[in-house]
């Protein structure tokens, strides 16, 4: 390796690791690459996958995974209680869960950034009633509504993701607000206002790109929130019905075979939480680069 | 409830008869047996109408099994120390007042209370009475009443004095829907062929019928299904209804209950000198333990004496030594097509009941296609019936039993009735359904469904229990065989079939059930026959609704609790934690509260609930603290030379702690959402559990007031943060 004229390089094996020490911490490769893998693996789960999620034969039940004893290639992580290769479930499922958090984190994105920058770009009775809306939310218990009003409209993938759109949302308009509250007295936002811009203007043109970094850095933090949130809800029995695969239910179904068929809860276990842990790392390192105000969150 | 559920085949003989009096009579009588039973004859109509296919009959899922050794088991029935400890999965609460007890069937299960008769099968396996309550019986000729003898020295609980003629005539006036209709008793709106009950001498009492049919003995009358207890009069008399409805019920079982709290406990003492048989346990403590993985190591390390256990785990258990509890409860997985052939009059009335069809479903057809007769043979219900027919032709019955069931079930033609029934014996080849996924294949593409196109089929199969298993085989059976994608719905009966909150419009197939564990959703209860207001059923007719159900052996209920099927839901990390320190090491208890401040039952549930919170500040002490060791005055005071742990503790700590104290709110609501969970996997009777109850059964008030104590709660724990503040942070002041 050349080195520039300053100084040669500390070599050695201590030197190199110290060196990927400093460069896994500045960049979250680790987390970027699960994170990247376990998309793939959902986008690509009809490529990837030999058998069918929901096909099953009850001859080849509780196959043990690669690598056990019984196990084969052929079910590499095994298959469950009727057969199905817990693989192809795993990626199925996979592609469930980051369906539904996606689609209810952008939903309660754009839900939760509007109110918030309305409660603080104009304040007064809107923003008392949006302020107190949140405060009031914050103080319900999510299980239990959520409990309550899956069992009231029925289970489905859009009851699920209304849920959790019911729980993001409120986290996104505390933040906004406080940082509207902040910019709308800046120069520039009067400016627009003397140049006889409009509201909407304003807002859109003005504001909006001043929330974006916390609005992408709380959105990190929350989705890994939301995937558990989604497995919580399916393994209480309120998330998506079966048979459809989801990591929540396959883990709730398995948990009674835990003594005699491990594999069958304990796969879709650590994809949850690989998936948690990357997205809860990647927003950790977003926020510290972004937004080190937000330390808190 | 349980009892509104599992005396469905007696429901659904009435609702047939009801359809039958109407004018659109669903159809044809197929054959009358007459079976010759040594007691009396039974006459038993068959109709048929091809509707439910029970999938696979299991023999057993309950077992009570003693963690002695196999051997020794037989010899020692009594629990040396006296007490027989259970787990259960759950069970409903008891009240002492008979007409709003809806769960008081299960005091015949528990052999709190008697039935007037018992059942037993003679030699030819036909089944038939014997006496319990009742010692000798006679029918008047013309079938209009009969006198029914009482057992002399039959002692009520409590010392209530004796059981009398006017105790049974009372009782059952107050429950019956005939003489009482506020009655919501749960066998009490089952005894449709009494019209009244009058004593005749202190032993004699004459029941009245207003019909009478070979099954009235044997399906209202014994605990074939679910019995009716007696309580005493003597205890209204004396104490009043109030007295009685905040008390435990006062009836004449060999056990007297003495707690009875639903997901928490029932305790129960043995009666000294009981008429018919004395326990030789002196007490019986059943806890309530939503999780069957909890149940199971409960036995296994001794914590229990009995336990409900999943089928999945009884081929390990036996194999370790454990055996199933003499007295069998079997149950059954009936597939079951929700139709809406309502009745169009009211059975008793006759006035006109206004309905709507629903036929939007592929296995529901419509008789009025054509006009405005009933026609059974329109295209529509010729259609519907090649789906119902193809939907269950795909299912290989004995599969699931040899695979799901491990060997322990069987496949079974006709629902509610036992392959060595006569009356199955007579005909067998005339019910069976033989698996032929070509054929269902054909049939389907007959239909209109070929591939399964247009064609989701949305199954109820109850929360949890060997059933949601069988199910699951089935699902796969119907993707491989037809292509069909089902859609399985595992709510509670009750958050499914909500009559408060939405009509009443089931017309998906659902999950049958069976004597002993029973959920079976129906769209009106029974007939309108017995229901004010004009209810009728609403299911299309099963075939096996005309047969009765038999047991398979002598009820001795002393030996079996009837159970039911869990419902709650868990955390894994609790699971695992039992597998290990319970099952493995033997070192802590799996589940309950334990007597006074058991410390040793309190460290798994407090680690489990503890664990994410932790998390949590961790994160949140660890920024602050790094935050404030940065500043200033930490760095005046490094230079000074103030001992590092002084600056840490008190320079940095406390001025760090802010952050995580503003925390504790959320931290306070992962303890909501946690109790849930932790209380369901270590069966600790608390509100959050109430709460997941409160949920499934739909019982909205309760959940109003949790919510609200939980937000109350939220609420006093900010306030306490707030004023902590100032405490920790003197600058901090509120005006």
């Amino acid at each position: 390796m050349t080195i520039d004229a300053l100084g040669t390089r500390p070599s050695g094996i201590w030197a190199s690791l110290g060196r990927a020490y400093g460069f896994l911490t500045r960049w979250p490769i680790i987390p970027m690459a699960v994170l990247i893998i376990l998309v793939l693996m959902a986008v690509f789960a009809p490529v990837i996958t030999i058998h069918e999620p929901l096909d099953g034969n009850l001859r080849e039940r509780n196959v043990p995974p690669w690598g056990a004893e019984t196990g084969s290639t052929n079910h590499i992580f095994g298959t469950d209680h009727v057969g199905r290769d817990i693989f192809s479930r795993v990626a199925y499922g996979s592609r469930v869960s980051l369906m539904v958090a996606a689609v209810a984190l952008v939903t309660g994105t754009i839900v939760g950034t509007i109110l918030g920058l309305i409660a603080g770009y104009f304040g007064g009775i809107a923003d008392e009633i949006i302020m107190r809306i949140v405060d009031i939310w914050f103080a319900f218990p999510f299980l239990m509504i959520a409990l309550l009003i899956a069992a009231v409209i029925g289970q489905g993938i859009s009851t699920i993701m209304g849920l959790l759109v019911l729980l993001v949302w409120s986290s996104y308009v505390r933040y906004v607000r406080a940082e509207v509250l902040t910019l709308r007295e800046r120069d520039y936002v009067a400016l627009a206002r003397v140049a006889g811009a409009s509201t909407m203007r304003i807002l859109g043109r003005h504001l909006l790109p001043g929330v974006t970094n916390t609005v992408v850095v709380v959105a990190t933090l929350r989705a890994g929130q939301l995937v558990l949130a989604e497995a919580s809800l399916s393994f209480l029995g309120a998330g998506i019905p079966p048979p459809t695969p989801t990591l929540g239910s396959m883990i709730a179904d398995g948990r009674d075979y835990l003594r005699d068929a491990w594999w069958i809860s304990v796969y879709p276990g650590i994809t949850i939480f690989l998936m948690v842990m990357s997205l809860n790392f990647l927003g950790d390192w977003l926020r510290d680069r972004i937004d080190p105000r937000l330390r808190q969150l | 409830m349980r009892l509104a559920i599992s005396l469905t085949a007696l429901v659904m003989v009435f609702a047939l008869v009801a359809l039958a009096c109407t004018r659109e009579v669903v159809k044809e009588v197929v054959k009358e047996v007459v079976v010759e039973k040594p007691i009396e004859v039974v006459k038993t109509e068959i109709r048929e109408v091809i509707v439910e296919k029970p999938i696979t009959q299991i023999k057993e899922t309950v077992i009570i099994a003693t963690p002695s050794p196999a051997d020794a088991m037989m010899d020692e029935r009594i629990v040396p120390s006296g007490t027989f400890n259970g787990a259960i999965g759950n069970f409903s609460p008891v009240t002492g007042w008979g007409p709003s007890c809806t769960a008081c069937s299960q005091l015949v299960g528990a052999s709190v209370g008697e039935a007037l008769f018992a059942t037993a099968r003679d030699e030819s396996g036909a089944i038939g009475l014997t006496p319990r309550l009742v010692e000798k019986w006679e029918l008047a000729d013309d079938a209009s009443y009969s006198d029914f003898k009482l057992q002399k020295g039959v002692q009520f609980h409590q010392d209530f004095g004796e059981l009398t003629a006017d105790d049974v005539a009372w009782y059952f006036n107050l429950i019956n829907t005939n003489t009482n209709p506020e009655s919501k008793h749960d066998t009490g709106v089952q005894i449709f062929d009494l019209a009244m009950a009058e004593a005749i001498d202190r032993y004699t009492v004459r029941f009245n019928w207003g019909s009478y049919g070979g099954y009235t003995l044997m399906m209202e009358f014994t605990d074939i299904q679910e019995g009716v207890e007696t309580m005493s009069k003597k205890a209204f008399d004396t104490k009043g209804q109030e007295w009685m409805s905040e008390n435990v019920p006062i009836t004449t079982g060999p056990f007297e209950v003495q707690k009875w709290t639903q997901g928490e406990e029932i305790r129960l003492i043995a009666v000294p000198d009981h008429w018919r048989k004395t326990s030789n346990i002196a007490r019986v403590s059943i806890l309530a333990v939503p999780e069957g993985t909890t149940r199971r190591a409960m036995l296994e390390s001794g914590q229990a004496h009995g336990a409900q256990i999943g089928l999945k785990d009884m081929p390990a258990m036996i194999n370790s030594g454990f055996k199933l509890a003499p007295e069998l409860i079997q149950n059954q997985v009936n597939l079951g097509f929700g139709g809406n052939y309502w009745e169009s009059v009211h059975a008793k009335s006759g006035e006109p009941l206004e309905r709507t069809r629903d036929i939007s479903k592929p296995w529901v057809g419509d008789p009025y296609e054509n006009g405005d007769t009933f026609d059974e043979n329109t295209h529509s219900m010729q259609n519907s019936r090649k789906v119902r027919w193809a939907l269950s032709q795909a299912i290989d019955r004995d599969l699931i039993a040899e695979t799901v069931l491990s060997d322990l079930g069987w496949g079974f033609p006709v629902g509610h009735m036992s392959t060595d029934d006569p009356l199955y014996l007579n005909n067998p080849g005339r019910w069976d359904i033989p698996y032929d996924p070509e054929a269902a294949q054909a049939l389907l593409e007959e239909a209109g469904h070929g591939g399964c196109s247009d064609l989701t089929p949305i199954v109820w199969t109850g929360p949890s229990g060997v059933g949601v298993e069988v199910w699951d085989a089935v699902g796969v059976m119907w993707q491989t065989n037809l292509g069909c994608t089902p859609e399985f719905d595992r709510t509670d009966y009750y958050a499914q079939h909500r009559p408060g909150i939405v009509a009443r419009t089931s017309i998906n197939i659902y999950s049958g059930c069976c004597p002993g564990m029973g959920i079976w959703p129906m769209e009106w209860s029974f007939s309108s026959e017995n229901y004010p207001g004009g209810f009728g059923v609403g299911i299309e007719t099963p075939t096996h609704s005309r047969i009765y159900t038999t047991k398979k052996q002598t009820s001795d209920p002393e030996q079996g609790f009837a159970l039911f099927g869990q419902a709650v839901p868990t955390f894994w990390a609790g699971i695992l934690l039992i597998i290990l320190f319970t099952v493995y090491l033997d070192w802590l208890p799996a589940a309950g509260m334990g007597e006074g401040i058991a410390v040793r039952n309190y460290i798994m549930p407090s680690i489990v609930l503890a664990w994410l919170p932790a998390a949590g500040y961790l994160r949140f002490t660890r920024s602050a603290m790094l935050e404030v060791l940065d500043s200033e005055y930490v760095k005046l005071a490094k230079a000074k030379g103030v001992p590092y742990r002084s600056i840490v503790w008190k320079h940095a700590f406390r001025n760090a702690s802010l952050i995580p104290l503003t925390a504790t709110a959320l931290v306070l609501a992962g303890f909501i959402t946690g109790s849930v969970l932790v209380e369901a996997v270590f069966a600790w009777p608390g509100i959050g559990f109430y709460a997941v109850q409160a949920v499934a059964t739909n019982n909205i008030n309760v959940l109003v007031a949790i919510v609200l104590i939980f937000t109350v709660l939220f609420i006093i724990a900010n306030f306490i943060v707030d004023i902590m503040y100032g405490l920790l942070d003197p600058r901090i002041r509120y005006s």
